[in-house]
């Protein structure tokens, strides 16, 4: 419950959203200058383009995108990228764990940067909309809400860890004088910082400490180098020499790439060590640390974050919000949802992509998966399975109609609902899982109200109110947004197989029990359009057009790369989607774009 | 330059009206007694800001009901008729009614309050975005809202501030070198707003008895070597550079000091969020709204800001969290009699319970010139879209607002203005459905309140087409644009 909806994913997010539009050119006659103060602006997050709401009238700036300039293929940040919030509690905690030996300590780093540093979440970015949600990744915002949680989090970590004379010893390595000092400063630094200190930068410290090899020198030390952007941003700055070239970049820079990506933390000590002796830049020393790093469950945990965010699967809300609503209670039928159910149901996702993953599984098979994974009693209930035990296989759907992901609970459910929100479910099958290019819309101007008397079911209120003749609604609504809805109107918004759909008053009285209608005909972009009426029909519409491999590529140049994609990006990200469409199994698919050269070098700045 | 600001001697005497004891839930045990070494001169011309958005939009009859037939005086500005009144004062029943939306018990709108409220209709987003963040506040996609522009502002604060403004959701927009971003909420909850305001946390013991175990210059030498760097870039220097700033502001903050005299909140609006059943409990978003006023009224009560911007999180006022309220009222105002009854309920609740909940507790604290804190501010709210409706026309014309306070004597007060141009393209309507105009733009209105808190036009970008400085299109006129750098009719004292 008190769900924070991230990013664009909130708020007036759908019900006649239909279509979101693309950038487009700004609208808007003459300006005058505008304001705004200085470049930082205290506590502000970013969106990459102005709100793109389906029934916008004006126009969005563009969505940013690096500038690949005249070296297709080799990519820049737009600004240097800085570690997200998962990644600085990550970092911080496996840089602890080389200092000093504290099974309590990640726990306490965490509600240390969480609780009261009050470190903020970063912004869920959609390079095309600020209605749905994106990565943390592609967030580049620096705040004051960051720094002060960095300065918070560095005093409070550094005393920490330094909380008695004995361990600040331990820390140091149990010796003092200037060659002590130095050894603590350069091997505290190198992992912190991701990459041995120069001396000048060794200098730097060796002053925080004043020479001396204390408690109270130390503290100042590891609080400085925990506050030093060489933390928490990422600056990458190549190999090589030459404005606008694209160059290879260092043994440490690929490390460091490549362990934020793949495990959304420091290099380990292994891949430390290759990065030292450089013979990580040897294609196969390289090929063994990929290999290495995805066999490691740090790698799950990444892949896992990369779906959640990819399906929205956040854009859930609290599934209790409506216990002890007449109308909620009598829908539910003696269904109670907890408080953790919400988050229950989105683990039961991702813990089926880990099992997936696990089993050389494809992509295919994460949409087509029939198992279920609720490890509680309160999703388990909903799918009429038994719990799973979390290890061995788990049962299977019972269900005709649950046909895999487009019918898991936290796809398909509403959340705090009793009634099923069609145009939701078909923004989430086409906004997220299939990105298509919906049409702009018009404002409307008929200022017509629907007739909604009588007993009607959600698909007839929907469609009387969003497909009425002579609006600008119905074109989209009709022929692209609504059936995606309405074709898992057998699924009720708990996300339970129902039969039919009772319709009930505020007060939870029944006032009809009407039939489902659930044939539609669907379009996705490149596929003729389709009759469809069942979610196995449409499951197979999905994978027959490509869409979902597309729509995976797309989104994962994102998520590894941190950056909207461009034009000059088509050729990796299809290369990408014949991978994925090749049915390469995830851990390839997730492990394939770190072997590029794409990922391996970046550009000069012109 | 480094702030001079010193939270210890901002705080402001604070006295009951009459000597009474305050009937807040929290000031009263907050606010020291003694009185502050604040000169009056600085005391009156501290101006307050605070906004509160409304989602989806409504009606006319909805909002303004018998306010849209009160006689007036006209005048023409812009080239249009527009329209004013003064604002009924009739009682009935114990409670103040204008309309199913703007009502509130007597207790409440009191006579004074009322005597410092404004209703204003006919003020359009002329962008016309539909669903959008920070439109009511003047926010695009090219300017950040203004309680940005005010938190940046050294002259809205020349002794700067430790928390420029207060964000709650995602209403507020800022520029940055990313370009225009949304602003980041303050905290994530009331609790946390304390602990970040009021600085309730203690600092660790760093062995030494030293303070600062974070040397900023030395972290601002390291940077140099990276930056030193010729393979880093432009973009990096700026960057890095931008963060050197802010580390060093957060530095001199800590070292100002805290101010502990406040207690901490007992009743945490996330646990709230959290119960069972929250969704259909509105009483509940109406009792978060209102701790989240206290630490507010706390806050400029303690010269911590004086910008406090917001909307309301998942929960609506009503009795469906967002997704399922945007389909089932917001599009449902027409076409069934209880969804509308349902969504005017929930926004009339935000009306009384927030917005006024919080002008009542601004006018509760007197400051050291003798006004209150609502008689320098001016707590305004807007919505989103101006209509509402089904299918929905997701226009921003006529978005409703209301406000409270003359931020100083520079707004008149207790006015219905009606700036619509009755003249104006209309819609094809059914018979039972309310016509829609458009009327003057937002930008004025944005213009006009900056002026309010003390910036000049060129403050805001010149203001020749009030706030944003952008002739935006939506078959506005070029009277309309040429009268967006003057104050609206009647609304100013």
């Amino acid at each position: 419950m008190g769900v924070r909806l991230a990013g664009g994913a909130l708020l007036l997010a759908l019900v006649l959203q239909g279509c979101n539009s693309d950038d487009r050119p700004g609208a808007g006659g003459s300006s005058g200058a505008s304001a705004g103060g200085g470049s930082r602006a205290p506590d502000a997050a970013p969106v990459l383009s102005m709100p793109v709401d389906p029934h916008a009238q004006g126009t969005v700036a563009s969505a940013l995108a690096a500038d690949t300039g005249t070296n297709p293929g080799c990519f820049s940040a737009v600004l240097p990228r800085r570690l997200t919030r998962t990644q600085f509690i990550n970092v911080l905690s496996d840089w602890s764990a080389t200092l000093v030996t504290d099974t309590g300590l990640p726990a306490r780093i965490r509600t240390l940067v969480i609780d009261k540093a009050q470190f903020p979440q970063d912004a869920s970015i959609n390079p095309e909309t600020t209605r749905h949600q994106g990565y943390w990744r592609l967030d580049p915002t620096v705040t004051t809400r960051q720094v002060g949680g960095i300065h918070t989090v560095a005093q409070d970590l550094a005393a920490d860890l330094a909380s008695t004379d004995a361990r600040a010893a331990t820390i140091l390595g149990n010796c003092t004088g200037d060659a002590c000092l130095t050894a603590f400063i350069r091997k505290a630094g190198r992992t912190l910082f991701r990459a041995p200190l120069t001396d000048a930068e060794v200098a730097v410290y060796r002053k925080v400490a004043g020479g001396a090899t204390d408690r109270a020198a130390l503290v100042k030390v590891l609080a400085t180098m925990i506050a030093s952007p060489q933390t928490y941003f990422v600056v990458e700055r190549g190999n090589g020499s030459g404005s606008g070239a694209c160059v290879p970049l260092s043994a440490h820079e690929l490390a460091t790439r490549l362990s934020l990506h793949l495990w959304d933390t420091l290099p380990d000590a292994t891949l430390a060590a290759r990065a030292d002796d450089g013979t990580l830049m040897q294609p196969a020393v390289y090929q063994t640390q990929v290999t290495r790093l995805m066999n490691d469950t740090r790698a799950d945990l990444a892949l896992r974050s990369f779906f959640r965010q990819w399906f929205r699967l956040d854009d859930l809300v609290a599934m209790d919000g409506k216990v002890g609503n007449a109308r909620f209670d009598a829908f539910a039928t003696g269904y109670k949802p907890l408080g953790t159910t919400r988050d229950a149901a989105i683990d039961e996702v991702l813990d089926m992509v880990s099992y997936v993953a696990a089993r050389n599984g494809s992509l295919q098979q994460v949409l087509t998966d029939r198992h279920s994974f609720a490890r509680s009693a309160d999703v388990a209930t909903l799918y009429k399975t038994a719990v799973w035990n979390g290890s061995g296989t788990p049962p299977v759907f019972t269900e005709t109609d649950r046909v895999g992901l487009l019918t898991r609970v936290a796809v398909v459910a509403n959340g705090s609902s009793d009634t099923t929100l069609p145009i939701s479910r078909g923004a989430k099958v086409l906004s997220a899982l299939t990105c298509q290019s919906l049409p702009p819309p018009a404002m409307n101007q008929t200022n017509a109200g629907a007739d909604l008397s009588g007993v009607l079911t959600t698909r007839e209120r929907t469609t009387r109110v969003t497909e009425m003749e002579g609006t600008a609604c119905v074109a989209c609504h009709k022929t692209v947004l609504n059936p995606w809805g309405f074709v898992f109107e057998r699924f009720d918004a708990l996300g339970r197989v129902r039969a039919s759909e009772i319709v009930r008053n505020d007060a939870g009285a029944v006032l009809g029990d009407r039939p489902l209608d659930t044939a539609v005909v669907a379009k996705l972009d490149g596929i003729a359009s389709r009759a469809i009426s069942t979610p196995a029909q449409a499951q197979q519409y999905v994978l027959d057009s490509g869409a979902f491999e597309s729509c995976f590529a797309r989104n994962y140049f994102r998520y590894a790369f941190g950056r909207a994609d461009g034009a000059a990006d088509a050729s990796v990200v299809e290369e990408v989607r014949q991978q994925a469409a090749s049915g390469a199994n995830l851990r390839s698919l997730f492990a394939a774009i770190v072997t590029r050269d794409e990922f391996k070098t970046i550009q000069r700045p012109q | 330059m480094k702030p001079t600001f010193d939270p210890v001697s901002r705080r402001q005497f604070l006295m009951g009206a009459g000597g009474v004891a305050l009937a807040l839930p929290l000031l009263p045990s907050l606010l020291p007694r003694e009185a502050e070494a604040q000169t009056v001169a600085a005391a009156s011309a501290e101006r307050y800001l605070a906004h509160m958005t409304t989602w989806h939009g409504v009606l006319q009859a909805q909002f303004y009901g018998t306010l849209l037939d009160l006689p007036t005086a006209t005048t023409t500005h812009g080239g249009i008729a527009v329209r004013s009144a003064p604002l009924p004062t009739t009682v009935a029943n114990g409670r103040v009614t204008f309309s199913e939306i703007l009502n509130a018990s007597q207790a409440n709108l009191t006579p004074r309050l009322l005597s410092m409220m404004n209703v204003i209709n006919g003020i359009d987003i002329p962008a016309g975005p539909g669903h959008n963040r920070g439109g009511p506040l003047g926010g695009d996609a090219a300017n950040p809202t203004i309680d940005q522009v005010l938190a940046g502002s050294a002259k809205f604060y020349p002794n700067g501030a430790l928390q420029p403004a207060i964000v709650r959701n995602m209403v507020s927009l800022s520029k940055t070198s990313s370009g225009i971003v949304q602003t980041q909420d303050t905290a994530d909850s009331n609790v946390k707003l304390f602990d970040r305001l009021f600085k309730t946390t203690t600092t660790p013991d760093t062995g030494s008895g030293a303070t600062a175990p974070v040397l900023v210059d030395s972290v601002r030498e390291h940077a140099a070597l990276v930056k030193a760097d010729p393979r880093c870039s432009a973009d990096c220097r700026t960057r890095l550079d931008e963060y050197l700033t802010m580390l060093s502001e957060v530095q001199g903050k800590v070292q100002q000091g805290a101010n502990s005299n406040f207690p901490r909140p007992t009743v945490d609006t996330r646990a709230v969020e959290n119960t069972a059943g929250f969704y259909g409990q509105p009483e509940n978003h109406a009792k978060c709204e209102q701790l989240w006023n206290d630490i507010v009224v706390a806050a400029f009560t303690a010269g911590i800001t004086r910008v406090y911007v917001c909307g309301p999180t998942s929960y609506t006022f009503g009795p469906e969290p967002e997704h399922a309220w945007h389909n089932n009222y917001a599009h449902n105002i027409e076409a069934e009699a209880s969804k509308r009854a349902g969504f005017s309920a929930a926004v009339q609740l935000q009306f009384e319970s927030a917005q006024l909940d919080l002008a009542r507790k601004m006018d509760a604290v007197r400051t050291a010139d003798g006004s209150t804190l609502l008689d320098k501010g001016f707590v305004f709210s807007g919505h989103e879209l101006g209509s509402g409706g089904s299918p929905g026309n997701h226009h921003n014309r006529c978005i409703p607002i209301v406000s409270f306070g003359s931020a100083g004597g520079f707004f008149k007060t207790g006015q219905s203005l009606d700036y619509r141009d009755m003249n104006s393209f209309t819609w094809s309507i059914s018979p039972t459905s309310p016509r829609w105009f458009s009327g003057l733009t937002n930008n004025q209105l944005m213009g006009m309140v900056l002026r309010a808190m003390g910036l000049s036009p060129a403050d805001y970008g010149g203001g020749t087409y009030g706030y944003p400085n952008v002739k935006g299109s939506n078959s506005y006129t070029d009277a309309i644009w040429a009268a967006a750098a003057e104050n609206l009719p009647w609304l100013k004292a």
